[in-house]
């Protein structure tokens, strides 16, 4: 309802204050209202009003249609669209990323009914929306750049020159900025860093610092050294882990030759090298002083930072040393393999400090330096006679995904092979760290069952955490033939079923509903 | 007279039965997403779902008019779960008080998914048991209706009538306390509402629910919510709208001698919210196959209701079926867009026939595959006109359904708005209360697409989009 100016004074002030004399609506209806004072007559003019309107509506006209979004090809499969919905309405929801995986490998797009629910969801969730840009057919690139919060997160609009991001954008955008000029430039990138870091807040210094590691080398080691005596603790401690990358940077040569002064090995020869070799000794031994004191020089390149639980303190300086020292260091200087060298370590009395500080270093070499022995110490490691080895292997399992698959592949047949009882949930914990929906190998999966159903029989594994185990499985294992599935389990009355029967149904279910998903797409290809 | 009418009716009722029953054998099986709408809320739909597996059945079976199976529960004996197609009709031995239950949803999609575990084709007693029991209900009601004798229409009426004269005689004195508020009011103006107590129009509308006008109290508690619950200006041209349909709801009531008959009905309608089924199944029936265009669900503090709005396909005739819930009780199953119903409907006497209800005969069918192809879209200009029309009959008439084919059009600048376009280039705003035009637009891509909505003279709300294969209820997004 719009009504007459008079009107809507009247309404406003109330007809005591301004009588309604027009009501605007028609000749007629003003001679009905003219010299009328009945206070209704204002609520019987606006209803007059709003009828007369509705009645004679005239649409507005729009000379210009908006472009529509162009043809698509790339149809998603319906069966696959209708398990979408069900997912989203909260059946099976832990397989959305399965689906988004699926539909990038077979080539689908997102079904349009769906756009909005997911783009919305993609807001806040970033591993989601990286998920959902390679599905965004022109429907929905052409929908995503109508709606401003939307192109800004999903990237479709046109992108602002990389300097121009990183003079005005926000903290999230200059680093984005920074990578991405470090991609292209690393020496002029980090010219342009080094001429405004004096005016950036710490917060901002300390994400900038993280930003060098694309691209790093020893031309940046000058500024990060600078950057060691920063006030921020964080830009500080973003400058170490910096350098402890760079193999022949000031501060991993300081770390050597403060380990050269505590940490020794000898080789005994002669008579005593064959006893030792006789009654199985190593034929070395190492000779290690735990370091005195913790000096602001130490203090400067991390040393004594880092907590370490179940470490002493001086244990735990020695840790942070042998940590920031490249593990082929060693093989180096004193002509042993990583293997025989972990074996020395895994026998001393001080073997956590020793092997904590080498699986921080073997974690460096394997995430970031090429060539060397980082695989060979990677898996004298990850050895199950080591003693204590389940907590290195935790603490490297992160570093497994650096590994081309095959490799990781063969490493995790050779835990399920073994006698190891952590080995399930190091697997268990591998699987959940896989960075995407990509099913386990038909042999893997057939394998790594098998030791879950033998270890359900032998209940030598807590069937509380097993919960969670199945739970990774059902996501994880090949869908591609369920007959394995449906193989090997316990009897019916096998007695501990009631305690293992919902877990085991929810499991064989998702595998079922993946087993469902994965044939829709396929009926897609065909 | 009466007895010439009874005859008319007799013949309806006849063609009523021959008409349905070409739909009975034509039984229509859910698909799982509309198994999952018929949910009463996502938890029993997540519920069902996990119920969807043969491990937790025994006994399943199937025949063309109804499914069955027992689930073993918490308690000693298992559940009886039975599910009759043509409602489609739930029953459940489980003590849940949500319906259907997870046992009935989980029932249904094991059967979308997996027909071939049902396979006892003999119903057991207890299935065959309640279907009859459901045929004796349906033929008993209908026989009720067509075998009262004149005597006892006669008394019925009466009865009726004196139940009406009471109403009537509340309805006028909470009126009468009405003009004299509407009065006052419109001579101090709205300008200083906003720094008087809510409690006022609380009371007010509270003095019109005990003077049994429901009707005018919900417009009172509608305007109140304008008032208080929004900060935004513009407030007092919605508040105005309500006062101003209160004065003329009073004003009809006034004079409602002097108004046609069928105008009357609607004026009862909507001062008191109460209509009688009786007076609908009175009609004579409307024998067509009815597609489910769109439901509009709206929840209040008090009572929830909803909309589903239908088209004859042959007749091309609009209906609308109530479906109401007290308090915190959960509305019956939606009727579900894209699907038909076979069958009769009977129109609540009004100038503008719309609201209906269904009759004895009424069952879901089959809907053809191009679901949407069967549906006529109207022009604007057909549209409006058609709407000017009936606002002429019947001034109090609010919003009324709509199929338009149109484009979804958003204008972001200078303020984001959305309207609906027509080919020619003109457009219709869409209501300011939709809450998924991106939603819309996504669907349509930005081409022609017939969006069916309810019209109220100056917005439009849509409640689907209408593609060949399928239809996109905006109401179920709205309800997750």
């Amino acid at each position: 309802m719009n009504p007459h100016p008079t009107l809507h004074k009247a309404l406003l002030a109330g007809v005591a204050r301004v009588p309604v004399l027009d009501a605007g609506a028609s000749e007629a209806l003003n001679a009905l209202l003219h010299n009328s004072t009945h206070p209704s007559l204002l609520w019987q003019a606006l209803a007059a009003n709003d009828l007369w309107q509705r009645a004679g509506f005239q649409p507005q006209n729009l000379a210009n249609a908006a472009v529509p979004a162009a043809a698509d090809e790339r149809a998603c499969p319906d069966s696959a669209s209708h398990l979408l919905h069900l997912i989203l309405r909260d059946i099976q929801a832990d397989l959305l990323d399965s689906w988004l995986w699926l539909a990038q490998t077979s080539g689908c797009n997102l079904p349009h009914a769906f756009l909005v629910t997911l783009l919305d969801m993609g807001m806040q969730k970033p591993a989601l929306r990286l998920a959902l840009i390679p599905l965004l057919d022109s429907r929905g690139q052409w929908l995503v750049a109508q709606n401003p919060a939307w192109a800004e997160r999903y990237g479709v609009v046109a992108e602002a020159p990389l300097e121009t991001q990183w003079q005005l954008g926000n903290l999230n955008e200059r680093c984005t900025a920074l990578h991405a000029l470090r991609d292209l430039d690393s020496e002029a990138a980090l010219t342009t860093l080094e001429a405004d870091w004096a005016r950036e807040p710490p917060e901002s210094r300390a994400a900038f610092v993280h930003c060098l590691g694309q691209a790093l080398s020893l031309r940046d080691e000058a500024f990060l050294e600078r950057a060691l005596d920063d006030k921020r603790k964080e830009v500080r401690s973003a400058a170490q882990q910096l350098l402890a990358r760079l193999p022949d940077s000031q501060l991993m040569q300081r770390c050597v030759s403060r380990l050269n002064t505590l940490l020794s090995v000898e080789h005994e020869r002669g008579m005593a090298s064959l006893l030792g070799a006789l009654v199985g000794r190593a034929g070395s031994v190492v000779h290690l002083n735990l370091p005195e004191q913790c000096d602001s020089g130490m203090k400067r390149d991390g040393i004594g930072i880092q907590a370490h639980p179940g470490l002493g303190e001086k244990a735990g300086w020695l840790a942070d040393l042998i940590g920031s020292v490249s593990p082929d260091h060693w093989t180096e200087i004193w002509q042993l393999a990583p293997s025989r060298i972990v074996g020395l370590y895994a026998g001393h009395e001080f073997n956590n400090a020793l092997l904590e500080g080498l699986a921080q270093a073997v974690s460096n070499a394997l995430r970031y330096q090429v060539g060397g022995n980082a695989m060979e110490w990677y898996r004298a490691l990850l050895d199950d006679k080591l003693p204590g080895s389940g907590k290195y292997r935790a603490k490297l399992l992160p570093d497994l995904h650096q590994l081309p698959a095959p490799r990781q592949e063969v490493m995790v047949r050779e835990w399920l092979t073994g006698t190891d009882p952590a080995t399930l949930e190091l697997v268990s914990a591998w699987c959940k760290q896989r960075p995407n929906a990509q099913p386990l190998p038909p042999e893997l999966s057939h394998l790594l069952l098998a030791r879950c159903q033998d270890a359900m029989l032998r209940e030598d594994i807590n069937h509380w955490n097993t919960r969670s185990l199945f739970e990774v499985l059902a996501k994880s294992l090949d869908v591609t033939d369920l007959a394995y599935v449906e193989q090997n389990w316990p009897d019916a009355d096998w007695v501990p079923w009631p305690q293992w029967r919902e877990t085991i149904d929810n499991f064989q279910e998702t595998l079922r509903f993946r087993h469902t998903m994965q044939r829709s797409f396929m009926e897609h290809i065909a | 007279m009466i007895r010439n009418t009874k005859v008319g009716e007799y013949f309806s009722w006849q063609r009523a039965k021959i008409l349905s029953s070409r739909y009975q054998a034509h039984t229509m099986i859910l698909t799982a997403e509309q198994i999952l709408a018929l949910a009463p809320d996502p938890a029993s739909a997540k519920a069902g779902s996990g119920q969807a597996n043969p491990a937790h059945w025994t006994g399943l079976g199937a025949h063309e008019q109804a499914l069955w199976g027992l689930c073993q529960g918490s308690e000693k004996d298992p559940y009886r779960t039975q599910i009759d197609f043509s409602g489609p009709a739930f029953k459940c031995t489980c003590p849940s008080r949500k319906f259907p239950c997870k046992h009935g949803l989980g029932l249904y999609l094991l059967y979308a998914k997996q027909h071939a575990s049902f396979t006892a084709k003999d119903a057991p007693p207890w299935v065959s048991d309640w279907l009859h029991s459901r045929e004796q209900r349906s033929e008993k009601k209908a026989a009720e209706q067509a075998d009262a004798t004149p005597e006892q229409l006669a008394a019925k009426a009466q009865g009726a009538q004196k139940r009406q004269d009471k109403r009537m005689s509340n309805v006028a004195q909470g009126i009468a306390i009405l003009d004299t508020w509407l009065a006052d009011l419109a001579r101090e103006g709205l300008a200083g509402l906003k720094s008087k107590p809510a409690a006022t129009w609380e009371a007010m509308a509270a003095r019109m629910v005990d003077a049994q006008a429901s009707g005018l109290a919900a417009r009172i508690r509608r305007a109140g919510m304008y008032i208080y619950g929004s900060s935004e200006g513009g407030w007092e041209i919605e508040v105005a709208r309500e006062l101003s349909q209160l004065a003329l709801l009073s004003l009809c009531h006034q004079r409602i001698e002097q108004l046609p008959e069928a105008l009357q009905q609607d004026i009862r309608g909507a001062i008191s919210l109460v209509h009688m089924q009786e007076e609908a199944q009175a009609q004579a029936p409307l024998v067509d196959v009815w597609q489910v265009c769109g439901n509009n669900t709206q929840h209040d503090e008090r009572i929830s209701r909803r909309a589903c709005y239908l088209r004859g396909q042959r007749s091309g005739r609009w209906a609308m079926l109530l479906q109401f819930a007290a308090g915190a009780q959960t509305l019956p199953s939606p009727l579900l867009p894209g699907t038909c119903y076979g069958g009769s409907l009977h129109f609540y006497p009004s100038a503008t026939p719309l609201r209906a209800a269904f009759g004895s005969d009424m069952k879901l069918i089959a809907a053809p595959n191009d679901i949407g192809s069967g549906l006529v879209s109207d022009s604007f200009s057909a549209m409006l006109t058609d709407y000017a029309q009936r606002l002429a009959a019947n001034p109090l008439l609010e919003h009324h359904p709509a199929l338009l084919q149109v484009t979804p059009h958003y204008v972001a600048e200078p303020a984001p708005r959305w309207l609906v376009r027509q080919d020619n280039g003109d457009a219709l705003e869409i209501d300011g209360s939709f809450r998924h035009p991106w939603l819309m637009h996504a669907l349509a891509g930005g081409l022609p697409s017939k969006v069916f909505g309810l019209w109220n003279g100056r917005t439009l709300l849509p409640l689907a989009l209408v593609t060949a294969q399928s239809f996109h209820s905006f109401d179920i997004e709205s309800a997750r």
